[in-house]
């Protein structure tokens, strides 16, 4: 008898259709997720590629900036940067560099995106090396009706950042602020200008906005916006008073940006002499806290909430500041440099982590450039001096390149102003001199063309210190 | 005794369909819809990796960047006397003066598509490529880097 099908045979039945729907299921899943991965090592082995690339171009430029430090990259302003971190890209890929030095001359990269990796090897090829002990004038550019304004420029602070040296001139008709191109240095191109109130005594970039330490008496602090180089424009402005600092027309003359903190120095009077603003929003510096100094703070640094002050005072050319609390600055420390002569004015100073080199008027008993070691940031140690010359030796400005342990000089002697120092082991000797044209106001090393640029009120107005390249033989 | 389909079976085997049915709709649907995802996001790989490599080969063999300039970027690049451009969401490439022809597909969609000029300072030079490419509901971002090997 046929009584139809059982229920259990129903069962069954829905049980082996189940379970072959759910073979076809998984393999469908399985499919579309090897499709993914697939697709996503394919991008990941592209981005790795790209690392390649981009080393190879930063290879081209500077074969020593391959550190084995550097684990990442990063692009910030349209350049590549090597970093100290690994790169994450749309929060999905891990970029990681690894560089090893495999000789002198040749280290292997490897790059590895999730499970992407590629492995080459570069070596020194082009094997330029940079030698300081011939420098020479390698270029000029004058500022001129046409591209400024005005045909006699006073220029008389300059910065070099990246690819663009930023120029102030003193007030005049003429544009207050230039921006030159120096990426094809030495052909030097402008970029962009505006007009300020007063004149700049010291320009610092900080992301896309140039801070400036004015003479003007109503603009003090002046932040220029330069997100766009070609077209500059004035955004803030901040006015020391009576009021708000004790007093209303001293100039500032010297200026410097870490993080969220800008100092500026203004010169002695009655009042403060040091303001801390606070530039966590960018364009809009709040004055949080200030303090009295001895002095002209003639040139600062700041390096781990330490303000290390060149000064004009006999007792204290060199003073440090503690700023880690912002509200309330503390002189942390001082130091007399005196060395047989008392009177020789704090000028100008640059420093790296554990080393400070100041640079002083010139003088005929004593030396003029000091390098402290200032791994007790409140009690820097001196350790060494040099003596450059007699009383025409100030020095104007001091630039530390940590590649070449040298240091650059711009000095007011007229036979050689431009003087190359070189660092071993805490001695300092002068490696090479050179003489400019003009007596020039200020300098700045350009890290991206290794150069020195130095400006002042001569025409041309900015002169091009270069060293001589050298082919390496390989 | 033959007695067919009972009527509790007859209800039973509808009752079977009516859930059957929808499930096995619901889930050829969803093949076919995983199916053409599959295609689309291959279609989006397979022609921007291609696009990528022809361009990165292109850059590295040529002799020099004309724009964008340097430290600049733009939609438009130019190399030697080659040309690439975003038109009608497809990236052209036009030689020597010559009309625009495509290098993509109908099939995806390129947006924001950007050069960079990421060369360093006395260097053959470098440039960097992003663009996003979609097609429908899949969207993709892409990047490329290629540094010229002449100096």
């Amino acid at each position: 008898m046929n009584r139809g099908f059982l229920i259990i045979e129903v069962i069954i039945t829905v049980a082996i259709f189940g379970l072959v729907g759910l073979v076809l299921l998984n393999e469908v899943f399985y499919s579309q997720r090897n499709d993914l991965l697939a697709g996503n090592l394919n991008q990941a082995t592209a981005l790795a590629q790209e690392g390649i690339e981009i080393i190879k171009n930063i290879r081209d430029a500077e074969f020593y900036d391959l550190g084995s430090d550097k684990k990442g990259l990063l692009l910030t302003n349209n350049e590549w940067q090597l970093v100290n971190q690994p790169e994450i890209i749309d929060n999905f890929f891990k970029r990681k560099i690894n560089i090893v030095d495999l000789d002198q001359w040749r280290k292997e990269i490897t790059v590895t995106v999730n499970e992407a990796r590629i492995v080459a090897r570069f070596a020194n090829w082009f094997g330029n090396i940079e030698d300081w002990r011939t420098p020479y004038l390698g270029g000029s550019f004058d500022f001129t009706p046409e591209n400024s304004g005005a045909n006699n420029h006073n220029a008389q602070t300059a910065t070099a950042r990246g690819r663009y040296l930023y120029v102030g001139n003193a007030n005049s008709n003429g544009k207050e602020f230039m921006i030159l191109n120096i990426y094809q240095s030495p052909d030097l191109t402008i970029k962009g200008s505006i007009n300020l109130d007063g004149s700049p005594n010291k320009i610092v970039i900080a992301g896309n906005y140039a801070y400036i330490a004015s003479d003007s008496n109503t603009e003090e602090l002046q932040v220029v916006n330069i997100s766009d180089p070609a077209n500059p424009f004035l955004t803030f402005v901040f006015n020391l008073t009576t009021g708000n600092s004790g007093n209303d027309n001293n100039d500032a003359i010297s200026l410097e940006v870490a993080g969220t903190k800008l100092v500026l120095g203004r010169k002695n009077s009655a009042g403060e002499e040091l303001f801390i603003f606070d530039v966590s929003i960018a364009d809009f510096p709040n004055l949080i806290g200030w303090l009295q100094l001895d002095g002209n703070p003639n040139d600062l640094k700041i390096f781990n909430n330490k303000v290390f002050i060149a000064s004009d005072d006999n007792q204290k050319e060199l003073q440090i500041a503690d700023i880690s609390n912002p509200a309330l600055p503390l002189l942390a420390g001082s130091f007399n440099i005196d060395s047989n002569d008392n009177t020789a004015d704090g000028l100008a100073l640059d420093l790296t982590a554990a080393r400070l080199y100041v640079g002083r008027e010139g003088s005929n008993s004593a030396p003029e450039l000091y390098l402290f070691n200032i791994e007790n940031p409140a009690a820097p140690a001196l350790v060494s001096a040099i003596d450059l010359g007699g009383l025409e030796t100030d020095i104007k400005h001091v630039s530390f390149a940590s590649i070449d342990n040298l240091v650059f000089l711009l000095t007011a002697d007229n036979n050689s102003d431009f003087k190359v120092i070189s660092v071993n082991n805490d001695a300092l000797s002068i490696l090479s001199q050179l003489n400019v044209s003009g007596s020039p106001g200020q300098a700045d090393y350009s890290f991206l063309t290794q150069q020195m640029f130095i400006v002042g009120k001569a025409n041309p107005e900015v002169q091009i210190v270069a060293p001589t390249l050298i082919d390496r033989q390989i | 005794m033959n007695k067919g389909i009972s009527l509790a079976e007859t209800i039973l085997y509808f009752a079977i369909l009516v859930i059957l049915i929808p499930l096995i709709f619901a889930i050829f649907s969803w093949v076919a819809a995983a199916n053409i995802r599959s295609r689309q996001l291959y279609n989006i790989d397979s022609e921007s990796l291609k696009l990528l490599q022809t361009m990165v080969f292109n850059i590295r063999n040529s002799e020099a960047i004309i724009a964008p300039e340097f430290g600049e970027s733009s939609s438009t690049l130019i190399i030697d006397t080659t040309k690439y451009i975003l038109e009608n969401n497809q990236i052209k490439i036009s030689e020597n003066g010559g009309p625009p022809a495509p290098l993509t597909s109908n099939k995806i969609v390129i947006a924001d598509l950007i050069f960079i000029n990421v060369s360093k300072f006395d260097t053959p030079g470098a440039i960097t490529i992003k663009f996003k490419a979609s097609n429908n509901k899949q969207q993709k971002k892409f990047y490329a880097s290629a540094s010229l090997r002449k100096k």
